[in-house]
């Protein structure tokens, strides 16, 4: 009679131990499949979530220090450093930052062929200079412009604004409409027409669309409020060179000085590394500025992914210390009871590897089962089994790289446990084996 | 022509408790032997030796010739001996037939027959037999082996005397009609007078008794 016919004979003969074996090993793999694609898709929200919001720091002009000063036109403005272009290219090389933004927030008029132009709203009749202003900010990268961080637009045509970008303009997708432009069209804007300012030509680079109406906290800091008086429609984004070429009546804005900078940093667990490594750099003077990490949402949304993760893991790893117990335990009393057995099969020949072979191919047989099984049953329910934590079904999978790594994990562990039980009756000799039965 | 030959055998578990030591014999094919001796003298330990289910303290054993232990003692116990224990002689989950079967390609069912199981028994679950029903597999087992050598510890302890002798006569069968070198350990004068050579095993010494 064949190993392998042996092997059968038992796990049919003695189906109570095989039945319990595979019962608990199936729950304990089908628990540790679905875990761990519930983990997944928990890692793969926070990645995409760390994408969107990003976490920033910012450093600001400090109003506090240094005095006001007035010009001969009667303007005021702050005596002490400003944050400076240069300032912000040395701190934006820093390893770490993905990018930064800067922006002068002010008003605009638009003309398209020598006309003003109305809001996306506003009706043509009656139209002038007055009414064609628009909420005009000035940005090195649009991309990293808080209103596309925090998904109030989206652009949905052409690119973005960046440093390299010069006299180019970024339109609502509304405002396009009523006022039929398109990307690579020429506009021109002007700060105050009334005060002599300048006109200058600009090409629309991109086209943008509202997606929320959320409204930015962050406003409610300002002295004034400028964005209370536009719809978000009638917002439109300038490349920064324009700062120095529309505002150049106004000392303190444009001149390529900026008020506040967004840092944007790649992996939020740098930050505060990060902001060290500025505070470090000598030739900024801090007493001028402040700097201010703003990693709030990121805080908060990784505190609940740390605490769904964890009681995910130690769920996982209970079930994994008590199932391996458990097996241990009936591994190892039921290869003691067989010891007669082994006496026999000794007696008649076998070798001790040959032995412990039938034993290890028993347990490969139960445990072949018990994964198949599991690897079809865990794609069935970790979806639902997602949604328990919140997840959306469709994106817990169950994903082959980790099947095989918990199988081979699941099998070295079983073949340990074998083996482990057969040495104490295994390192006897045949003789000893069989009186002491 | 000797078949085993037991040379200068010694065996002791420590120093101070030699089981038996000087033992030299030689056992030849076609005969049937049986060993007597009072419970502890060791048996059981010098049927071990011989079948290679332990290795002596010293001296040796040779079949036809060659060291057991050069041939190996795995191969030994696969090839040239076959075993009746003294008791729990069968795998619990396999049946009489398959119990048989381990140790040979031969059909079980004739030679389960021979040694007086019933069609029925030969099927059931070896846990359901009787010790004398359970001894019987075992030794269908042995003869169902091909083995030249025949080694039994107290074949017929759990039978009764009609079953006890026609078990004897069986074995003695086998070394007679079979040509098997059968080596039998029993407490029973009357079984051991069945034998061609009668030894007894005495304060650790083997001697022909007569
Ligand atoms: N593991 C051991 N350690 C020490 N002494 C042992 C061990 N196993 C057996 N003995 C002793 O070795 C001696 C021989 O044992 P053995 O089983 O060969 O006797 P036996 O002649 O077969 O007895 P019985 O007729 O009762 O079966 C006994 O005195 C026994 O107590
Ligand atoms: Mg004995």
């Amino acid at each position: 009679m064949g190993l392998l016919k042996r092997s059968f004979l038992y796990l049919f003969r003695k189906w109570k131990i095989s039945i319990l074996l595979l019962l608990i090993l199936f729950m304990v793999v089908t628990l540790t499949l679905s875990g761990i694609a519930v983990l997944n898709a928990e890692e793969q929200k926070t990645e995409e979530f760390k994408e969107a919001t990003g976490t920033s720091f910012s450093i600001e002009r400090n109003y506090g220090s240094g005095e006001m000063e007035t010009d001969e036109k009667g303007n005021t403005y702050l005596k002490s450093d400003a944050i400076t272009e240069d300032m912000i290219k040395e701190i934006g090389s820093i390893e770490g930052i993905s990018g930064y933004n800067a922006t002068v927030e002010s008003i605009a008029c638009v003309l398209k062929d020598g006309k003003y132009i109305p809001h996306s709203k506003d009706d043509l009749v009656g139209w002038d200079e007055v009414d064609s202003h628009t909420m005009s900010i000035t940005n090195i990268n649009s991309k990293y412009s808080n209103y596309f961080i925090s998904n109030i637009f989206e652009l949905v045509e052409g690119e973005h604004i960046t440093e390299d970008t010069e006299n180019s303009i970024i339109v609502s997708d509304a405002y396009a409409k009523k006022n039929n432009l398109k990307i690579g069209d020429t506009l021109t804007v002007v700060n105050d027409p009334q005060n002599d300012d300048p006109f200058v030509d600009v090409k629309i680079i991109g086209i943008f669309r509202v997606i929320t109406d959320a409204v930015d906290d962050s406003d409610g800091k300002k002295i004034y409020d400028l964005a209370a008086y536009f719809e978000y429609n009638d917002y439109v984004f300038l490349s920064n060179d324009l700062a120095n070429k529309l505002y150049v009546n106004y000392d303190d804005a444009g001149n390529g000085v900026f008020d506040v900078v967004d840092f944007y940093v790649s992996n939020p667990e740098n930050l505060d590394s990060i902001i060290q490594e500025v505070k470090s750099i000598k030739d900024i003077n801090w007493k001028n500025f402040n700097i201010y990490a703003d990693d709030e949402v990121y805080q908060n949304t990784e505190e609940s992914v740390d605490n769904s993760s964890t009681l995910i893991i130690s769920l996982i790893v209970i079930a994994i210390i008590v199932s391996i117990s458990i097996i241990n335990i009936i591994v190892f009393m039921s290869i003691k009871e067989r010891r007669r057995e082994i006496g026999i099969l000794l007696s008649i020949g076998k070798s001790k590897a040959i032995i412990m072979f039938q034993f290890i191919i028993e347990m490969m047989i139960i445990a072949g089962i018990a994964f198949t099984g599991s690897y079809f049953f865990s794609k069935l329910i970790a979806g639902n089994l997602g949604k328990a934590f919140g997840k959306v079904a469709e994106s817990v999978i169950i994903q082959n790289e980790q099947v095989m790594m918990v199988s081979v994990i699941g099998i070295s562990i079983l073949l340990a446990i074998v083996i482990l039980s057969c040495i104490p009756i295994m390192k006897r000799k045949p003789r000893i084996i069989l009186t002491k039965m | 022509m000797s078949i085993l030959e037991v040379k200068d055998l010694e065996y002791a578990y420590s120093r101070d408790s030699i089981v038996f030591k000087n033992i030299n014999v030689n056992l030849e094919e076609g005969k049937m032997y049986a060993i007597l001796g009072h419970s502890g003298c060791g048996k059981t330990t010098f049927l071990s030796l011989l079948g290679g289910l332990d290795t002596p303290t010293k001296g040796e054993i040779l079949f036809n010739g060659e060291n057991i232990e050069n041939y190996g003692l795995a191969r030994h116990r696969k090839n040239n001996v076959s075993f009746i224990f003294q008791s729990y002689n069968l795998i619990d989950y396999l049946t009489p037939a398959e119990n048989v079967s381990i140790a040979s390609k031969l059909p079980p069912k004739p030679i389960l027959e021979k040694v007086g199981l019933k069609d029925e028994e030969i099927k059931r679950n070896v846990l359901k037999l009787s010790g004398g029903q359970q001894q019987r597999v075992a030794i269908a087992r042995a003869l169902a082996s091909e083995a030249p050598v025949l080694l039994a510890d107290e074949p017929t302890g759990n039978l009764d005397e009609e079953n006890a002798n026609s078990i004897i006569n069986i074995l003695k069968d086998c070394s007679h009609k079979m040509n098997k070198c059968v080596v039998i350990v029993t407490h029973s004068k009357d079984l051991a007078k069945q034998a061609d050579v009668i030894f007894r095993l005495w304060k650790g010494k083997l001697q022909i008794e007569n």
